[in-house]
């Protein structure tokens, strides 16, 4: 499953979540925090867990399900849904369309305490105490960014045979080894001995047995999907210890259009301080990385809308942070990182001009508003 | 120090990635609150870049940057001694301001190089034109 259709699906999820509290009569902080679980294990189900206060009988998330149940099959939807909250549940089914359009079907399906018997879920979601998830939204087929996730399927499902997708080659020295089955990261261990690889995907797939958990390595990453060449970087690889060398390379067509600008990027982290010859301050890592992390997000989003990114020209800003600028005639875009939660824009038309703190969806948001034709 | 009138040229120089490949300058390179320039009346861009190779220098008048959207003070810096021409163009820089500025500065002396290799610039006036 693409990180970015992840995110897109979780982001128009949680806008249906505040559309339909609005129609429950619920505050903001009445209708829960809605949290993207995990990508359970590996597979391309997707667990949303929603905490409510106890004294709150209707979860606006069961409701939207509910609703979007009833809206695919012609049933009445729930009555308590007005207009308005139905809008949204219309907008949420046609993104899932959108998507299953673009060859990642989405599919609604009501845990209701007891998971599809094919995945196998993290035992911590069941530990007593905590929120149990309400709905999985398992994805079929699978079409996941990475051939080194096959051993990770249910045997019940069939590995993913097509492996068109991107391709990366990750060089490392020392020891893999994944540590914790939970959380998206890869950790590196160096031994005495040191290892060196250079591996295609497929080689990466299949490397030995007893390394099988590299299958279930699972890189923060974005990827190619079997159907279209989008864009592979590996966004974020954890060492276990700061002696590790790890460097990731995408190699699709894609990933090397955009790499030169990654390049770019990653080179602010050599000017010093006072660099502009005033006094500007060394470019923060966290700035550099969000910077990177945004880009590789805002081409794989764009893709999926089969749009191609206009690349960026990108600044180091004295105050330690990326710049990225787009402009197209009259039309002009700034992004301002900081870092992965703190961003500035600006966005223009002619004289028309909005400023301020951005998050990273809204941002993504605005440069898909800077490539559409036409918008305003 | 004397007041600076609002046709002189002000200075600030500008660091090659902040230069895009067309000449056109960043809006990254003004977002300094208390912003240093030169005055180009007492140092010639010469001046203004010795020490300092490879940068560039931005050019506006102090009239422009006092009828920008969000007005700037421009005033000399009077605790520079061994630098005169030294003034600051003080004031919040919105990011609209910020490109106000830098869409009104001409690049009076280019660059040495910018990350992606020479600047294709147009010719531009050298830095001995300048002054």
């Amino acid at each position: 499953m693409r990180i970015d259709i992840l995110e897109r699906l979780a982001r128009q999820l949680r806008e249906t979540i505040v559309g339909v509290s609005e129609d429950l009569e619920l505050t903001a902080d009445e209708a829960g925090v809605l949290e993207l679980v995990d990508l359970v294990s590996g597979s391309s189900g997707l667990v949303f867990e929603q905490t409510l206060p106890a004294s709150t009988n209707l979860a606006p998330l069961e409701v939207v399900f509910d609703g979007m149940i009833a809206r695919s099959s012609g049933r009445h939807p729930p009555r308590i849904l007005t207009e308005h909250g139905l809008r949204h549940i219309d907008d949420l089914l046609e993104t899932c369309q959108d998507i299953g359009r673009h060859g990642t079907p989405v599919r609604i399906q009501m845990a209701s305490g007891e998971y599809p018997p094919f995945y196998s879920w993290p035992s911590e979601v069941w530990t007593d105490g905590r929120p149990a998830p309400l709905y999985a939204l398992p994805t079929l087929p699978l079409v996941l960014d990475s051939v080194t996730l096959r051993g990770a399927f249910p045997p019940e499902l069939p590995p993913i045979t097509d492996t068109e997708a991107g391709k990366w080659v990750i060089r490392f020295t020392g020891h893999v080894e994944r540590l914790d089955n939970r959380k998206s990261e890869m950790r590196i261990r160096r031994d005495n001995k040191l290892k060196e690889l250079n591996l295609s995907e497929e080689q990466f797939a299949t490397v030995d047995g007893e390394d099988a958990r590299w299958k279930r390595v699972l890189v923060t990453a974005l990827s190619a999907t079997p159907n279209w060449d989008g864009v592979v970087e590996v966004l974020r690889v954890v060492p276990a210890t700061e002696d590790v060398e790890v460097e990731a390379t995408p190699t699709n067509e894609a990933a090397q259009q955009i790499q030169p600008l990654l390049k770019r990027i990653a080179d602010f982290a050599d000017l010093p301080a006072r660099w502009d010859s005033y006094s500007a301050e060394p470019i923060k890592i966290g700035a550099i990385n969000a910077a990177k992390a945004f880009l590789v997000l805002a081409a794989s989003e764009l893709r999926a809308r089969n749009m191609v990114m206009t690349l960026p020209f990108a600044a180091p800003v004295s105050r330690g942070s990326v710049q990225l600028e787009w402009e197209n005639g009259d039309k002009y875009l700034e992004i301002e990182l900081f870092g992965e939660r703190w961003l500035d824009y600006m966005r223009s038309v002619d004289n028309d001009a909005a400023e301020g703190e951005t998050n990273r969806d809204k941002a993504l948001d605005l440069v898909v508003w800077f490539h559409q034709r036409g918008e305003r | 120090m004397s007041e600076i009138s609002d046709d002189e040229q002000l200075h600030r120089r500008i660091h090659p990635m902040q230069v895009k490949d067309d000449g056109t300058i960043s809006t990254a390179a003004f977002t300094d609150p208390e912003m240093s320039v030169d005055r180009a009346q007492i140092w010639t861009a010469q001046r203004s870049l010795e020490g300092h190779p490879g940068m560039g220098i931005a050019a506006f008048t102090a009239g422009f940057a006092r009828t920008l959207k969000e007005p700037q003070e421009v005033v000399p810096d009077v605790t520079e001694l061994f630098r005169p021409a030294h003034a600051l163009v003080k004031g919040k820089k919105p990011k609209a301001t910020q490109k106000q500025l830098a869409r009104g500065s001409s690049l009076v002396v280019r660059p040495a190089m910018n990350m992606s290799g020479a600047l294709r610039l147009p010719a531009v006036e050298s830095a001995a034109e300048a002054d």
